[in-house]
């Protein structure tokens, strides 16, 4: 970013845009929406050391009850974890992107990208588990990507157990991390280690509201619980009218309204829409096929060899050995040194997507945030890829990107608008 | 730590061929005959904060882009009244919006400097049970004189005359998290939220 002060200022620009949609009205609505209401229940059970039947692993509930505890039954105690984990994203996407690209301006482009994103922004305003998912998803997938000792593998363990604790749609990092322990020479031995951790951290957060309302809390006792509640999301037959197949989140076409309150004396509407910036949506879509195209390129011997030494070996230099290239499109793909990584990163992208591909439950939009987050990571690092040859359109581009986010701000957070406004916003009429 | 993006300036990138994003030509061939000096070519720097200021123009554009909303808004109001009203309804709100305040800034808890009677806050419903703070109601004329005509001391309330003030309210903000009380001696609720609206031209019905 050095030398670079028109896109340091619009990438700042893009974060303090973020952190204000994510802060401002935060308390508003003061009543509960979306499935708040489920997981806040939950919470004010558990305060009471009660015990309570979930849709979902305890973990969240128990985060939004401590946090309860200390602030207060109140709508920011209810949703003050999911803003520090949504604050929290932005400097985890920008670290992967970092240890995947080896780039500063990446690292920069990503936060940038995440910070100013409606679908993360939306998941830092409510009190729900998604936002928090990705936290700990990618904190472990991070992790597992730079581990290289027995304690490393371990918090990645912690970390991916955690975000399968959320929701059970989190496991797929369980074993997306566990993929990347096995194949590299200096962590297999550890791949026990981060087996055992995440199954730890797993028990102990559906033991602990076991335990503290008075029952029995044991292994055996875990796995009927956890079993109850693989039964109940099977035997799922009712389709949500906002419900949507796994591959129409690409598109998407069933974006949802975590709140819509139209005020009875303006006719204004305040709209808290799990929607990402289009233009990142869709170029994300895009980056996914360029991750690909780099391990096509790279052949899967050299990608195999890369996972097998551990994929950050290579030195940081060897980033910037560059074929004398062809087109921009080779240029940009040119990064065989970091294919082992991108391998990584595509792992995480298609493990929780993946999940959904047999389910018979119904799925929502949401549960495509943890692959999407993974999907920015690749977008800024071959952003910024284009940016070495084209800077000036690909400067254009993220200035773009920037002035989609403003258009679309006030969907985000839950600014007044007026429903013409609203429905020029929404120009698929599947989307309103 | 190394940094792919140590091409610190936009000419760096003039020097790849594919490039066509920045880079000023190179001086005339010397032993040319003399040409007229090329046109002066913005650097590339110089176009991206062009850029920045235009891309500055149109976000304020978007950003205010919302359509008619609240702001400055007004709306023609029937509130349901009886002149006991005055003394009774009252509400809790830890803040100020504007130089309005409400009598109670928490439950039960008058404020240390009490707001003059033109500044208090107070809940009215319309006939269509639209929930509005406001100020002052009862310093509009009509009212005063509603009120004066038909003081509510010692009467039971079920014996005083229910009438319409018909006012026209300039929408201020909207507030939630606040409590009412509907009569004196009565405990505070919970309420929605509701606009902060100043009164103008109320009539009698």
């Amino acid at each position: 970013m050095k030398g670079d002060a028109p896109l340091a200022l619009a990438l700042a620009v893009m974060m303090l845009l973020g952190l204000y949609l994510r802060c401002r009205a935060f308390d508003v609505p003061q009543e509960l929406r979306w499935d708040e209401y489920h997981y806040v229940d939950t919470a004010r059970g558990y305060l009471s050391y009660q015990y309570s039947d979930n849709d979902h692993p305890p973990l969240g509930k128990l985060i939004i009850a401590g946090v309860m505890h200390f602030v207060g039954d109140t709508p920011v105690g209810w949703r003050l974890a999911s803003l520090i984990c949504g604050l929290a994203n932005v400097g985890l996407v920008a670290w992967i992107t970092w240890t995947t690209f080896r780039s500063r301006r990446a690292a920069w482009l990503a936060a940038a990208f995440v910070a100013a994103d409606g679908f993360f922004i939306a998941y830092s305003r409510a009190g729900l588990l998604d936002g928090m998912i990705v936290a700990f998803a990618a904190a472990g997938i991070g992790t597992i990507l730079v581990s290289r000792r027995a304690w490393q593998v371990a918090l990645a363990g912690f970390f991916v157990g955690c975000a399968a604790s959320f929701k059970l749609n989190g496991a797929p990092f369980v074993i997306a991390a566990v993929a990347l322990c096995l194949v590299s020479r200096r962590t297999r031995l550890f791949a026990p280690l981060l087996l055992l951790m995440s199954a730890a951290v797993f028990y102990a957060q559906s033991a602990l509201p076991l335990a503290f309302s008075g029952r029995p809390y044991g292994v055996l006792a875990v796995i009927a619980e956890n079993r109850k509640l693989i039964h109940q999301h099977l035997s799922y037959t009712v389709v949500h009218p906002m419900s949507s197949h796994w591959y129409t989140w690409f598109l998407p076409v069933r974006p949802i309204f975590l709140r819509r309150d139209v005020d009875p004396v303006t006719g204004a509407i305040e709209a808290l829409m799990a929607l990402g910036n289009p233009l990142l949506w869709w170029a994300s879509t895009l980056a996914v096929a360029g991750g690909l195209a780099v391990l096509a390129r790279t052949g899967w011997r050299k990608v195999w060899g890369q996972l097998q030494h551990g994929a950050t070996v290579a030195s940081p230099d060897e980033s910037r050995v560059q074929p004398a290239a062809g087109t921009d499109l080779d240029y940009v793909l040119a990064v065989p040194d970091r294919a082992g990584l991108i391998f990584g990163v595509l792992l995480a992208w298609a493990g929780p997507l993946a999940f959904w591909v047999p389910s018979l439950r119904d799925a929502y939009i949401y549960h495509y945030l943890p692959s999407y987050t993974f999907a920015l990571v690749l977008l800024a690092g071959f952003v910024d890829r284009f940016y070495t040859r084209r800077r000036l359109a690909m400067f254009i581009a993220v200035i773009l990107v920037a002035e989609v986010s403003i258009f679309y701000a006030p969907l985000w957070g839950e600014l007044p608008i007026s429903k013409e406004a609203l429905d020029a916003r929404l120009f698929f009429p599947f989307w309103r | 730590m190394p940094d792919s993006s140590s091409h610190s300036g936009d000419d760096a990138s003039a020097a790849t061929p594919a490039d066509t994003s920045g880079g000023t030509s190179a001086s005339p061939p010397t032993g040319a005959a003399p040409s007229p000096a090329p046109l002066p070519v913005p650097k590339p720097q110089v176009v991206r904060w062009l850029i920045i200021g235009i891309a500055a123009i149109v976000a304020g554009s978007l950003w205010s882009w919302r359509g008619k909303t609240a702001a400055q808004k007004t709306v023609d109001a029937p509130i349901t009244l009886i002149t006991s009203d005055r003394e009774d309804l009252a509400c809790a709100l830890g803040k100020a919006v504007g130089q309005y305040k409400c009598q109670f800034r928490a439950a039960g808890q008058p404020w240390p400097e009490a707001p003059s009677d033109k500044d208090k806050l107070a809940p009215y419903f319309t006939t269509d049970r639209q929930l509005f703070l406001i100020p002052g109601l009862f310093e509009q004329p009509a009212l005063a004189a509603r009120y004066k005509s038909e003081p509510p001391a010692g009467k039971p309330r079920d014996q005083l005359k229910r009438f319409v003030a018909r006012c026209r309210l300039r929408l201020v903000e909207k507030v939630e998290g606040f409590q009412t009380r509907w009569m004196s001696d009565a405990n505070f609720g919970p309420a929605d939220s509701a606009w902060v609206a100043e009164p103008e031209d109320c009539k009698i019905e």
